[in-house]
């Protein structure tokens, strides 16, 4: 492989880019250009070529293991006729890059990736402009390969774009109409390239916030109240009075600080501290009930047609369910943490925040400071997989290097601040009904959910609410509402209802797939419980009420990789001795406009102690034109295994207001031995847009898994996570209930 | 008190802050810096931290750094280089084994242990050596192609 930017270059200032990408020979050309500050939708806001020739690719989306450093530089390169090697995506800055939003919502390429292609193909357009002029010839007489505009049958005549525009600024809009390269002509996009931060990770290296020091930084702890809401009343510097650590106390922030970080290790956990009582809340039992009750901000009326009501009562058979979802926690490996230093009248706080412009004004409201004082700087953090505590470190962090100014500090969250001090996936219920045809479809649709109002305003981060300062809360994200409708249309019937209620116990996050997963496993479980009702196998039922080809086209190929046999659930009798196995499947569209996925799991049920296993996962998947086809099946490889490991058994548990699961002895994930085989089929649509990977897949495992285990055995699993005992529960109620 | 150990080939001293002060917190202190073994839970759960000590896989979150006087600590870092990996390493990379690539100085690390113990593990004693190796993105089955891909490498 060549040799890539720098990347610990690329992160130290806005012109920090441009000594990476290297100027030999041209000092003054940074300045008289003024390359750092290009208005923000100009071409040279998303794509710099320095004078070496390279490119760098700048967006404020983050890399945290998706994949978007690949497809990003595929797109680029492809369209600028550059080796894949030769594209860089630097670490996201304020100073420096576009705010292209945060990332999440399964978004990047979806929204980043078309602006990048034509900005790039505007590039290029311009870059042929200059090289025929330079070369002395028409237009129609140039092409661009490898990096350089030549003659064409005369390759030897050629002007590196290097030559032509390195180190400048192209000044242009990025052109709608400038010619981008259809599929046909692609070379690096649509294929897998490696991702160009990999082995640097693997070898020790890696730009991670964990990695980073500063000279003179100094490690801190915070010190975060067991219970919810609770402040230190009394603090005891006694109890640390041999350790080298100082005490940091502002409003309810308390953190220790020392020059050594083992140091800071124990005088956090040697501290002793009285808390205040802190706030009620709902215990784990009385959680749903709870929402119910909780009063509602916004009602979102997902789907309505026809009139559930009438049809209910006119149907043949009718069904009732409730499904709920567990409290979930983030799970990051790494633990939250980032760097900050105020220094000559501004606060650099570096972080792997997902949202580093929405980050800069948190940051800047809750400390008292404008927007241009602040600065965010991105680097890789262990995966978040939604808003974990990386932006409540980095606003923790950043108060306490206003208290200790100017040195810059470093603060690493512990695990039993992860687990316990990050926000949560919020508790999530439905109910349904349904109602069948005495032929065996689905009449009607009827059903509503709770969720919570937002996730904008209730997520503050820690640091606003223990000193007491209004940051404006997170960036609206999550849309729990959405997929809480049934994606079949064939369905005449159907009104479903989401009650966007106040607050829930824990600051609600968005989690991989927020809302989607909890709503599809309702949804998608049900519909299998009306397949079941009607006798209908689960996969000609879903096609018989679907007309969108791309959804069926989905459902068909997972069927047919995972050699469906095509009969109702449940299998029942079979299986030898204490085991069942059966399968189930799951479709979604994403958001009902993008993504379509679809599922099929294998499944084996333990009779004896509940004990439930995935064995195999089929995953066919169409968003639309590919750009990485291994990006995509990483992410879908990643959704299953992440997915069932959130269906097994991880769950926030709490007594009183301590949440109890602090470590992953208590709250455990998956582990290699569990974890199934795993095939995926990818349908290319070359000639669509492009959407996103990150999430969708998701969605569809945990109605999968649980279709599954009820084709095995006839139970029916309406509550997730599928803990042993709620497995041996719904077996004891199957047992009772005779099979429709 | 000074410590003197051996680290990845070199022989060095160092001066634990206190006496129950991990390893993993003198490794990633200057004057080493290291960071291939990564702070992950602090309680020996997730493997994020793992070393070799004298060729076998220690959770250096939890292993006092006082005890490796006189021992042999290898990290990711002295497995191998970007410019020069480790076949394990060159195996997950041609794997795409690894999303965030957080937890795969762990995988990595205990991998080189096991291959140390079993020259040619099979799917399930690769998936066995691994059960208490920690990974939230979901990379587990490219970890195990990648282990299985730098055994039949390193077997020649």
């Amino acid at each position: 492989m060549k040799a890539m930017l720098s990347r610990r270059a690329a992160l130290t200032a806005g012109a920090g880019l441009f000594v990476a990408l290297g100027l030999p020979g041209a000092p003054g050309a940074l300045a008289q250009t003024n390359l750092s500050n290009p208005p923000a939708t100009d071409v040279d806001s998303m794509i710099v070529i320095s004078a070496d020739g390279r490119c760098a690719v700048l967006t404020s989306k983050t890399e945290f293991g998706q994949g978007i450093l690949a497809s990003l530089a595929q797109i680029a390169a492809e369209e600028l006729d550059l080796p894949y090697e030769m594209v860089e995506v630097p670490h996201p800055d304020t100073d420096r890059m576009p705010d292209h939003g945060l990332t999440g919502g399964s978004a990047t390429l979806q929204v980043v990736g078309p602006r990048v292609r034509i900005a790039a193909a505007t590039a290029r357009a311009a870059l042929v402009r200059m090289g025929a002029e330079r070369l002395g010839v028409t237009l129609e007489a140039v092409e661009t390969a490898d990096g350089a505009v030549r003659v064409k049958n005369a390759p030897d005549r050629r002007a590196p774009y290097a030559e032509l525009i390195g180190g400048r600024r192209f000044d242009l809009q990025p052109d709608p109409n400038a010619r981008v390269k259809p599929r046909a002509e692609w070379k690096v996009a649509g294929r897998p390239q490696p991702r160009p931060e990999l082995l640097a990770k693997l070898t020790g290296g890696g730009d991670y916030i964990h990695n980073l020091r500063l000279p003179g930084m100094l490690h801190a702890r915070v010190i975060h109240a067991p219970g919810l809401g609770a402040e230190p009343a009394s603090v005891d510097a006694s109890s640390i009075a041999e350790i080298p650590a100082r005490i940091v106390r502002r409003n309810g922030l308390l953190a220790v600080v020392a020059e050594r970080e083992w140091d800071a290790v124990r005088a956090a956990r040697d501290l002793k501290v009285e808390w205040t009582a802190g706030k009620a809340i709902p215990s784990m039992e009385e959680v749903y009930d709870a929402a119910r009750r909780t009063p509602e901000v916004r009602q979102d009326v997902t789907v309505n047609r026809g009139n559930p009501e009438t049809a209910l009562t006119e149907a043949a058979m009718r069904l009732e369910a409730t499904y709920s979802f567990g409290v979930q926690t983030h799970g990051t490996i790494g633990p939250s943490c980032a760097v900050a230093q105020f220094e000559g009248g501004r606060l650099t706080v570096h972080s792997g925040t997902q949202a580093p412009f929405d980050l800069r004004e948190q940051i800047a409201k809750t400390l008292g400071l404008g927007s241009p004082e602040v600065r965010v700087v991105y680097h890789h953090s262990s995966g978040c997989f939604g808003r974990n505590g990386l932006e409540d470190a980095a606003a923790e962090c950043a108060a306490l290097a206003m208290e200790l100014a100017p040195r810059p500090v470093r603060l690493q969250w512990m695990r039993h601040d992860e687990h316990g001090s990050e926000p949560k996936g919020p508790p999530v219920v439905m109910d349904l009904k349904g109602g069948i045809t005495a032929e065996g479809r689905m009449a009607a649709w009827d059903s509503e959910g709770w969720v919570p109002h937002s996730t904008v305003t209730l997520l503050r981060t820690t640091a606003s609410q223990l000193l007491d300062k209004e940051d404006g809360g997170a960036p609206g994200s999550g849309n729990w509402h959405a997929n809480s409708n049934p994606p079949y249309d064939g369905i005449p019937a159907a009104k479903t209802v989401v009650h966007r209620i106040a607050e829930t116990p824990f600051r609600p996050s968005w989690i991989r797939t927020p809302g989607r997963v909890q709503n599809c496993f309702a949804v998608e479980s049900f519909t299998d419980e009306l397949a079941a009702a009607a006798r209908k196998d689960p996969v000609r039922f879903r096609l018989d009420h679907l007309s969108d080809p791309r959804g069926r086209a989905v459902i068909e190929a997972a069927a047919r990789i995972a050699n469906w046999d095509e009969r109702p659930s449940p299998r029942g009798g079979e299986g030898s001795g204490n085991f069942r196995r059966g399968r189930g499947i799951a479709y979604i569209r994403y958001d009902n406009t993008r993504t379509y996925v679809a599922c099929v799991i294998a499944a084996e049920v333990n009779l004896d102690n509940g004990a439930i296993r995935a064995t195999d996962a089929w995953i066919a998947e169409d968003c639309g034109q590919v750009i990485n086809p291994d990006g995509i099946r990483m992410q879908a490889e990643g959704c299953v295994v992440q997915t069932l490991s959130r269906c097994l058994r991880e769950e926030i548990a709490w007594e009183g207001n301590r949440i109890t699961t602090l470590d992953w002895a208590s709250y455990p994930l998956i582990t290699f031995p569990e974890v199934p085989r795993i095939t995926v089929e990818i349908l290319d649509r070359p000639d669509q847009p492009m959407w996103g990977a990150g999430e969708p897949a998701a969605a569809v495992i945990a109605p999968a898994f649980g279709n599954a285990i009820f084709d095995a055995t006839g139970a029916r699993l309406r509550r997730a996570p599928f803990t042993p005992e709620r497995v041996k529960a719904a077996l004891n109620g199957a047992a009772k209930t005779p099979l429709p | 008190m000074p410590i003197r150990f051996t680290l990845n080939g070199k022989p060095v001293e160092a001066e634990p802050a206190a006496s129950d002060m991990p390893l993993l917190y003198l490794l990633r202190e200057e004057p080493f810096a290291l960071n291939g073994p990564r702070f992950g839970c602090g309680l020996a759960q997730c493997g994020a931290c793992t070393v070799l000590i004298d060729g076998r896989a220690v959770r250096s979150c939890s292993y006092p750094a006082e005890a490796v006087e006189g021992q042999a600590v290898m990290t990711l870092e002295g497995l191998g280089t970007a410019a020069n990996p480790h076949p394990l390493q060159a195996a997950f990379h041609a794997e795409g084994a690894g999303q965030c690539g957080y937890c795969t100085n762990g995988m990595i690390m205990q991998s080189a242990d096991l291959l140390s113990q079993n020259r040619r593990p099979s799917e399930d004693e690769i998936k066995e050596a691994l059960a208490q190796n920690l990974c939230r993105c979901g990379g587990h089955n490219r970890m195990v192609a990648a282990v299985r891909r730098a055994a039949a490498q390193m077997a020649g």
